[in-house]
């Protein structure tokens, strides 16, 4: 997946995300979800810069153009 | 020539003149896997007695006079995802051992329909959250891997272990096995054909569609898949017109996008060298070639992964909490990362996803589809992890594919996949043609114009 430059999330701050979506990891798993955590958030971090002013979301898909 | 070597036109051919039995084809393609599956493990399961009497009643039914059309008779691969109703659903994942599907899925159904037989269930990646399919290899070369997710699919149409297989793509599930095997792939407008029945990954990047021999073949199979279905949300009130009937008509007039960014950033150069070439074929029958840019290039891989991740994990969240441990390492992490995401976040991505479909179709004014590499080097070795593009710049396997074949899935435009090249160690290379909203007969017209001035559609493995 691909990777933007983002610090490493501390223990701290991945307990609190692991704990708001109420994932209970135990501590070998917790080691393997950092790196991907920062890494998914890393790829929200790249969308920051776009300005999409009252640009609904395609959460109701439709591919048509008319 | 085996009767499993052929394609469907020409099968289907011979099935309606009688010179070639729908027994005789579907033993052929059992025979094929008898033959190589030790070395490729395409398929999850074979149902050799159930096909072979489906056969027989095709073969009945034709000799009373009841020929249903192109596709009664051919033997078909099923992505592992599609429910067939009496084979387990597995998905490649211990998660879903003992899921037994008592209906077909809609694809299955309007494939049965249409008289194709169902030779077995083709492997795909976890869940289709991959690229490798790890359990199947290349028919290429065994020590790589066939692309994915739908690699079981894309290695047992390239082998001749069936005519068709079915894929689904959510981030070029298809088109992906298609090129690095050595098929064609047809990743259909989003909406175009039901994925009721489908094992999901992300409601709104999935797409279900056909790997084929042929362009022609790609044609007649979304001939019989197409059309709206209530019982998927995402399915689209199109009319579906004869994918068949303007495939012969080149692409003299036709004006073909080729582009200035992006798609030849990092690219291996035979897979350059190839695709331009098939390019200059193109122009030389006739299409008018322009240079454009790709909007939102850079931002591409992180709205497809913005969307995609928490689709996959709010899907998953109850197995994983119930299964997790059966998952395996790196869908089971990625499922747990995607848990942390913010609402916010992901209609961010959403948002920005309107924005690069806005810019798709200003940048479509004018043209009739675009033309581009479907990956950017071919088949990795089993155990890669990286390519070494010019200059130096490593990649991710799964990010040089995905990048490739995002924006169709992004865009929800349809895509093709036709083989058009190939490296110097004998590996298949894919030219890309993404085209308007609901114009896969566009799509087919070029990639038909361009087989059908080469042959590389004919190239078999060495297996």
């Amino acid at each position: 997946m691909a990777t933007t430059p983002r610090s490493p999330l501390g223990d701290e701050a991945l307990d609190q995300l692991l704990a708001h979506a109420r994932l209970d990891l135990g501590p070998e798993r917790r080691t393997a979800a950092g790196p991907v955590v920062t890494m998914v958030l890393g790829l929200y971090d790249s969308l920051d810069g776009i300005a999409v002013g009252e640009t609904p979301p395609a959460a109701a898909f439709d591919a048509r153009w008319e | 020539m085996r009767p499993s070597e052929l394609g469907v036109a020409e099968a289907a051919r011979q099935i309606e003149q009688r010179t070639l039995s729908p027994v005789e084809l579907v033993q052929s393609a059992l025979d094929r896997i008898d033959e190589v599956e030790d070395r490729l493990n395409a398929f999850v399961v074979v149902t050799a007695d159930e096909a072979l009497e489906a056969a027989r009643q095709a073969e009945r039914e034709i000799a009373d006079g009841g020929y249903r059309g192109p596709l009664h008779g051919i033997p078909v691969g099923i992505k592992d995802l599609y429910d067939v109703a009496g084979l387990p659903t597995t998905s490649s994942s211990a998660v879903r051992s003992g899921y037994l599907p008592t209906e077909d899925a809609a694809c299955v159904a309007r494939l049965r329909e249409a008289g194709a037989v169902v030779v077995g269930k083709t492997h795909t990646h976890e869940f289709a959250y991959g690229v490798l399919t790890p359990t199947t290899r290349n028919p290429w070369d065994t020590g790589r891997v066939p692309g994915g997710s739908s690699g079981g699919s894309g290695a047992a149409v390239a082998a001749g272990e069936c005519l068709v297989g079915m894929g689904t793509d959510t981030g070029g599930s298809i088109r992906i096995p298609a090129a690095v095997c050595g098929t064609v792939g047809l990743k259909p407008t989003f909406g175009r054909v039901s994925r009721a029945g489908i094992t999901s990954l992300c409601w709104s990047l999935d797409h279900a569609g056909p790997l084929t021999r042929t362009v022609r073949d790609a044609a007649l199979t979304l001939q019989a898949l197409a059309g709206f279905d209530a019982r998927d949300p995402g399915s689209a009130r199109e009319p579906v017109p004869d994918f068949t009937a303007d495939l012969d008509a080149g692409v003299r007039g036709l004006t073909l996008g080729v582009p200035a960014n992006y798609f030849f950033d990092d690219v291996d150069p035979e897979v350059e060298s190839a695709v331009r070439e098939a390019i200059g074929v193109l122009e030389a029958q006739g299409a008018t070639l322009r240079e454009v840019e790709i909007p939102y290039a850079d931002q591409m891989m992180a709205v497809e992964f913005g969307v995609l991740v928490p689709e996959a994990s709010a899907y998953h969240q109850e197995m994983l909490r119930e299964s997790g441990e059966e998952y395996t390492g790196d869908v089971r992490v990625l499922l747990e990362a995607g848990e942390t995401v913010l609402a916010t976040q992901y209609i961010k991505a959403l948002r920005v996803r309107t924005l690069v479909q806005q810019a798709f179709r200003r940048t479509f004014e004018g043209l009739d589809a675009l033309v581009c590499p479907t990956v950017p080097a071919a088949a990795a070795e089993v155990g890669q992890r990286t390519f070494t593009f010019p200059g130096g710049r490593e990649k991710a396997v799964v990010d040089a594919w995905i990048g490739h074949s995002a924006p169709g899935n992004v865009t929800g435009l349809p895509a093709l996949s036709v083989p058009c090249g190939s490296t110097s160690a004998g590996l298949p290379i894919g030219l890309q043609v993404i085209g308007r909203p609901f114009d896969e007969a566009g799509v087919l017209r070029v990639g038909q114009a361009h087989e059908s001035a080469t042959d590389w559609v004919s190239r078999r493995p060495p297996l």
